[in-house]
């Protein structure tokens, strides 16, 4: 902040010195100009030399440089006066009836007088206005700072707001956390394993948390993903189109039942639905109605299997929570196959089977309402009954049929995508062979002794009469069967 | 030993694994990169062609990269970018005092 005023005050004395500047240069050549136009109009007297002195005179309030020009110009003046005074001989002086310095009209000589009294007031240097006159000129930039300190202190604030959020949030959720891992908050760069007990600022309004150390659990990731309070621009999208904090907690587990599942609202549940790649490749139904599982009318599910396993999920104590905090609920999706979003583009050479990981994620939205601000305390439920589920999801067997679907599904996924990379596969292994040929052949060339090279060339002829075999065999065998 | 409840909470054998950062992180927000890119882009327009609005919008697009950014990356990119669109501003104004005439 101090940096941003002492730039500001660097900027004006930059501006007023330039302003400055160009009033010094317009006055210096106006006084040129009023030197040029006396110097020509004394051309034609030549009893002026009295009032060449008293233009002296006057001319010494000029800076030194004029001063020490004007003899100089005396000189010149004497010298084009000579020549003028030729020209101007045959000219008719009747014709130049009228102008400053005719001798003809009294008049013009009172003129040429007054003209010089009037230099002495015209010789002062103007007093360069180095007050505020400029300043309403500058009413852009003055607007575009202000727009810099207004974003500045939007930043600030929003900075402070998300703080106290991610604060608050881990405050009320920090007893729990103990209980439940022994790991609260790690700091990568740290050698020993400490709890730091603290989120880590991703960025200005993404704060992680990374739990560990529970049976059948790698870990447990808690990602706050506030708005970007801190972002006037981003403040100003929310305002239109309004967005909620979100609260992202990911259970990694080490142990769970192949299933794919996931509860939510509808609005989630259909967009989990199109991007979330285990989903699209293992749910291919649509989501249903929870009704049968006393699930609110506002949500919906989606499984790969229907047998047991919602009814195993959906027990009565996840569905009373679930009902209970409705307004903070979006979603929650249990997967053995979790592999992220899908990639968004599909046109990709080689889609590799993705790197699955078996985890339960739940999302939670925040609102926030200013009236009440005991809503984060109620988010605590929500990370207990997700601690239930990832417990009770390890004692989960699935029943033989469904096992068996489920082990089915697997494999007809693992087999699409070696079909996708088949052609790959293929033309990578035919790119091998025809290397390795071309390796023997510049081999058997670059062979210096004779023999070993006859005996290359050799193998390379009967390699070559052996694929032209097999491809005869080949249309043998289709003759034959077509026969 | 006393067995609090704690322990039991968490089950007997557990193993704790450290924390690993998410590797793919520029995919996530584009905003800061691009601003970034967009503020250098405009702060050497503002300085080449001497365009002064060329060089204010520099100046706000390296301020709002600096909001978005994220705090993995390295602030001096990020403040490299914010002293060349404040030298761009500057040297507009002094190339050319007058102030910057509006299209309406």
């Amino acid at each position: 902040f101090l940096f941003f005023t002492c730039l500001l005050i660097a900027l004006r004395k930059v501006f007023m010195f330039a302003y400055a500047k160009q009033f010094y240069k317009y006055d210096h050549t106006s006084l040129f100009r009023n030197i040029e136009d006396n110097e020509f109009a004394e051309f034609e007297d030549f009893d002026d030399t009295e009032k060449q002195t008293t233009i002296n005179n006057g001319f010494v309030e000029f800076e030194a440089e004029q001063v020490e020009e004007k003899p100089t110009n005396e000189v010149e003046d004497v010298v084009v006066e000579t020549e003028e005074d030729e020209e101007f001989e045959s000219l008719d002086p009747d014709e130049f009836e009228g102008l400053p310095g005719d001798d003809t009209i009294w008049e013009n000589d009172k003129k040429v007088d007054k003209n010089i009294k009037k230099k002495k007031p015209e010789l002062k240097i103007a007093d360069v206005p180095l007050h505020l006159r400029s300043w309403d000129k500058y009413y852009v930039e003055i607007l575009m700072a202000l727009g810099i300190f207004v974003y500045l202190i939007n930043f600030f604030i929003g900075k402070a707001k998300n703080n106290t959020l991610a604060s608050s949030w881990l405050s009320h959720h920090l007893d729990f956390l103990h209980k439940s891992f022994a790991l609260v908050g790690d700091d990568p760069q740290n050698k020993k394993i400490e709890s730091t007990n603290e989120l880590q600022k991703e960025s200005e309004h993404v704060y992680t948390l990374w739990c560990s150390g529970r049976q059948c659990c790698e870990g447990m990731l808690v990602e706050l993903k506030l708005l970007k309070r801190q972002d006037l621009i981003s403040v100003i999208a929310h305002q239109m189109k309004p967005i909620n904090d979100q609260v992202t907690i990911s259970v990694k587990m080490t142990t769970l039942p192949s299933l794919v599942f996931c509860v939510g609202i509808k609005k989630s549940i259909t967009n989990l639905h199109k991007t979330m790649q285990d989903l699209c490749l293992y749910c291919a139904d649509k989501a249903k109605m929870g009704e049968k599982y006393n699930l609110p009318l506002s949500m919906l599910m989606l499984s790969e299997l229907y047998g047991d396993v919602p009814a195993f999920i959906l027990d009565s104590t996840v569905v009373r929570v679930l009902k209970d905090h409705q307004n903070l609920f979006d979603s929650l999706h249990i997967s053995d196959q979790y592999s992220g979003a899908k990639p968004l583009d599909q046109n990709d050479d080689a889609p590799a089977i993705p790197e699955t990981v078996k985890q339960i994620t739940l999302v939670i939205n925040y609102f926030i309402v200013p009236e009440k601000p005991s809503e984060i305390g109620e988010m605590v439920p929500l990370l207990k009954m997700l601690i239930y589920l990832s417990d009770k999801l390890k004692k989960l067997r699935l029943s033989r049929d469904s096992q068996i679907k489920a082990d089915k599904h697997r494999a007809d996924v693992a087999d699409r995508y070696l079909k996708q990379t088949h052609a790959q596969r293929q033309e990578a292994a035919q790119q091998k062979k025809e290397e390795k040929a071309r390796a023997l052949k510049e081999r058997m060339m670059n062979e210096e002794d004779p023999e070993k090279q006859r005996r290359l060339d050799e193998m390379i002829q009967r390699k070559e009469q052996n694929k032209k075999n097999k491809k005869m065999m080949k249309g043998r065998q289709y003759k034959v069967k077509a026969m | 030993m006393d067995s609090t409840p704690n322990d039991e909470l968490k089950g007997r054998n557990y193993a704790i694994v450290r924390y690993k950062p998410k590797a793919a992180n520029a995919s996530d927000d584009p905003v800061p990169d691009y601003m970034n890119l967009l503020a250098m882009i405009f702060s050497m327009c503002g300085l080449m062609l001497k365009i002064k609005w060329c060089a204010w919008c520099a100046v706000f697009c390296s301020l709002i990269s600096f909001a978005n950014s994220r705090s993995s990356e390295d602030s001096r990119q990020v403040l490299s970018s914010f002293m060349l669109s404040v030298s761009a501003v500057v040297m507009t104004y002094l190339q050319n005092p007058a102030p910057m005439v509006t299209p309406w």
